[in-house]
């Protein structure tokens, strides 16, 4: 590209230290504490009327003998004694207008209020969803889900567990019933297995498609489970539940045996059957996805297909995806996450602007025909349109009256450069700065 | 102290992270690594991608090298290796030896990311490792793959047509003290069969585990298609031991074939080990020298923050690369917290 081109010229915007961050779970709280010790003004909303999220569903970490409430009060306690952290409760996003450097944001409060913000980043943490199968078996009071074991063990310190007045005798956990990428089903059942195995006087067993230990310490864990007795069957089609003397039983194959004929099909009578919840995506997540313009996965979670962006940039510059909101994981993953993000937002808006090369999309207003082809195109929702609004008009002079028109916009850094409305654009209207049709035809030497 | 200066041992992908990470936040920072090039382990990899990209995450540490080659902000010393310590928290004085040159640098903080090293494979003579030469690492196989863009039999340099690949070798097992998981192999190597059955449909591989284990957001798609590929047979057992031929260099696998549900034997051109991860072997006496300690399953653990050293990347616990930037990151603030004095 030597022919026709030109020096590169550099833009840079004001980026003030401010931040918003949505979703008041470990992860948002995290977020929040370490953009506030960084001296970055946080504005961070939970939609609910506490802080804290759905890992108040946790009492005891698998890997930690600290306590999980404990935990989380004492952050909470921090966030609100800093000044820089200012904390919405019964608060919701409701629109958001702007580019990197100068979001919009307007927050809807639950009784009626709303407050205009301004940030120069935004980090999404609004975590994930669980749902618990309730049809046939499942309805029983008998299968309970993994969050009301934890309940049922934080509840009841003795010896035995009780339930409905008589202890548990045995207890069996049936897993990967709908997600088989999730581990942290996995790594709850086991820590509560164990538990009940080791400290109730409970026979358990843990039926699963595959045992999942990827996570630092869960290996010895399972190794641990085994040896005070908790038996782990695993199946490749799922057990068939049902009900006999008004207890829960499950039939698997103990494919612990190597020879077909001596896998017994086992019959498994227990007290409580728990079960693995499904993961799914908070019931925000379309609505915040359709205000914040941000790609959805496959699954409904906020996911970033583009290994570039690391999984915690989202497709637009300034916001970032954290922890449960993109995909569900365990709590050390999500913190470690958190502050990955943390550190993000902060080099973004340490240097106080930001600066980059005038290599973006650029519209010429007099050829756009306002069709909105770029707009729904660009994969970073870098174009806007402000058809016969206050900006972008300008006047032609025709013939006759003049006309006034509006036209499409690239913010220039907000944009990547992909040149996707360039080659889409039917009026071609728009060019990419430094990658023009000249400098394509010259070096095709046309 | 006149300026708060950093080290960063080891130019791996996670080192050259934390580095650029605080250099851009105007701190003085050195990365030093062994070698005479950046980029680490994660740096040899090649790309997995078959129809689409499969996540690998390999283009993203090239990207990142390069970017770094391009940087003025930090000094980087190859070929560079840390020999003492001495100081106090705060204020250490590090010597350092380059080829025949010795050097020595005031830091603040100390970052060690000194990474991982693939398990030795044939420390499990069982497999043969070393022994027969159609037995290779998955390490080996992605080497392959990048240098000389195809897979072929080491004993003949012809294409093979069938592969067998065994998950857990050096991970998972108590017999060799390994007690945990690598967290990364089983989708490391089903991304390796995706990206060597794209380009020859015709091998057919063979991936013995134990327990699949998950990795990340789009990996119940990415299995999926692998279950849905007849050309892949994913079969819920270890290896017992492998034969070997001395004349066609063939290679025999005991296992479990769980459709006949019975021992069996079955000849393949390639094996391949899935080795797991563990802690440099040098790492080890750098953090005897620095007086850190290990965790139980003998990586690095993080030292108290007052200390002034950190740990980043795999040589904290096994991660694989997207993970091993996110914890670059977040080291990166903590140490940032430290120099500031908040921790």
């Amino acid at each position: 590209m030597v022919s026709a081109s030109k020096p590169i010229e550099q833009q840079s915007i004001p980026l003030k230290p401010e931040a918003l961050v949505l979703g008041g779970g470990i992860v948002g709280m995290t977020v929040a504490q370490a953009l506030g010790q960084a001296g970055i003004r946080v504005t961070l909303v939970e939609k609910g009327k506490h802080l804290g999220g759905s890992a108040l569903e946790l009492r005891r970490f698998y890997s930690r003998p600290e306590e999980v409430h404990p935990w989380i009060e004492e952050k909470i306690s921090e966030i609100r004694r800093m000044s820089q952290i200012n904390v919405l409760t019964e608060a919701e996003l409701k629109d958001l207008n702007g580019h990197i450097g100068r979001f919009q944001a307007k927050i809807q409060h639950q009784d009626g209020r709303e407050t205009t913000l301004f940030s120069s980043a935004i980090v999404v943490a609004t975590g994930y969803a669980t749902q618990t199968e309730r049809k046939g078996f499942f309805s029983h009071k008998r299968v309970i889900s993994l969050a009301a074991m934890e309940k049922l063990l934080s509840e009841n310190s003795g010896s035995a567990l009780p339930w409905e007045g008589n202890p548990v005798k045995t207890v069996t956990f049936l897993l990967d019933g709908v997600n088989e990428d999730v581990k942290v089903d996995s790594i709850n059942a086991v820590k509560q297995g164990l538990l009940l195995q080791e400290s109730r006087s409970c026979q358990v067993a843990i039926l699963c498609k595959d045992v999942k230990v990827s996570a630092d310490g869960m290996e010895r864990l399972y190794r641990k489970a085994r040896e005070k007795g908790v038996l782990f069957f695993k199946y490749d089609s799922p057990p068939k539940v049902s009900l006999v003397n008004d207890h829960i039983q499950v039939d698997v194959r103990d494919t612990a045996a190597i020879r077909k004929e001596e896998q017994w099909p086992v019959s498994i009578l227990s007290d409580l059957l728990v079960v693995g919840e499904a993961f799914v995506p908070t019931p925000e997540t379309e609505r915040l996805c359709g205000l914040l313009k941000l790609r959805m996965g496959s699954r409904g979670f906020l996911m970033e297909d583009n290994p570039q962006f690391l999984r915690v940039r989202s497709n637009r510059r300034g916001i970032f995806l954290a922890g449960g909101c993109r995909f569900p994981q365990e709590v050390s993953e999500s913190l470690i996450e958190a502050r990955a993000v943390a550190q993000e937002v902060i080099s973004l808006l340490s240097k106080g602007t930001y600066t980059f090369d005038l290599s973006v999309a650029e519209v010429d207003p007099k050829k756009c025909a306002v069709c909105y082809t770029c707009p729904r195109l660009c994969p970073h929702s870098a174009i806007t349109v402000e058809k016969y609004a206050e900006k972008n008009i300008y006047t032609v002079s025709g013939a006759g009256a003049e006309t006034r028109w509006g036209a499409a916009q690239v913010d220039p850094a907000a944009c990547f450069g992909c040149g996707i409305c360039v080659a889409e654009c039917p009026a071609k209207a728009i060019t990419l700065l430094h990658e023009t049709e000249d400098q394509i035809y010259a070096q095709m030497g046309l | 102290m006149a300026e708060k200066t950093v080290l960063v041992i080891g130019g791996g992908i996670s080192g050259i992270t934390v580095a650029s990470e605080l250099a851009h936040l105007g701190i003085p920072t050195t990365l030093l690594e062994k070698e005479a090039s950046l980029g680490g382990l994660a740096g040899s990899f090649c790309c997995k991608a078959s129809e689409s990209c499969n996540r690998c995450f390999a283009c993203v540490v090239d990207k990142k090298c390069s970017e770094t080659r391009a940087r003025q902000d930090f000094s980087i010393f190859t070929q560079t290796t840390v020999t003492h310590l001495e100081g106090a928290p705060g204020a250490y004085r590090v010597s350092l030896k380059k080829g025949k040159e010795k050097l020595s640098l005031d830091v603040s903080a100390i970052v060690v990311a000194t990474g991982i090293d693939p398990y030795d494979a044939s420390l499990k003579p069982e497999y043969g490792y070393g022994l027969y030469r159609n037995v290779i690492t998955a390490r080996d196989l992605d080497e392959m793959l990048r240098f000389r863009g195809t897979v072929l039999r080491p004993s003949t340099g012809q294409g093979p047509k069938s592969i067998a690949f065994f998950q857990c070798v050096g991970s998972r097992d108590e017999s060799i003290g390994h007690l945990y998981c690598s967290q990364v192999c089983c989708a490391y190597a089903l991304r390796l069969i995706k990206a060597i059955r794209h380009a020859h449909p015709e091998i057919t591989a063979t991936f013995l585990y134990m327990d699949i284990q998950p990795a990340g957001a789009s990996f119940q798609q990415f299995l999926d298609s692998c279950r849905q590929d007849k050309g892949i047979r994913l079969i819920r057992s270890l290896p017992s031991k492998v034969y070997h031929s001395p004349v066609s260099e063939d290679v025999r696998v005991r296992f479990i074939d769980p459709e006949k549900d019975e021992v069996v034997e079955e000849t393949f051109d390639l094996i391949v080990l899935s080795v797991g991860m563990v802690l440099r072997k040098d790492s080890r006496e750098l953090a005897q020298s620095l007086g850190l300690t290990f965790t139980e399953d003998g990586f690095l653990a993080s030292p108290p923050p007052h200390t002034g050293l950190f740990v980043a990347g795999a040589c904290h616990g096994p991660k694989d690369i997207d993970r091993s930037i996110l914890h670059a990151k977040s080291t990166a603030l903590q140490v940032l917290d430290y120099l500031r004095g908040r921790f």
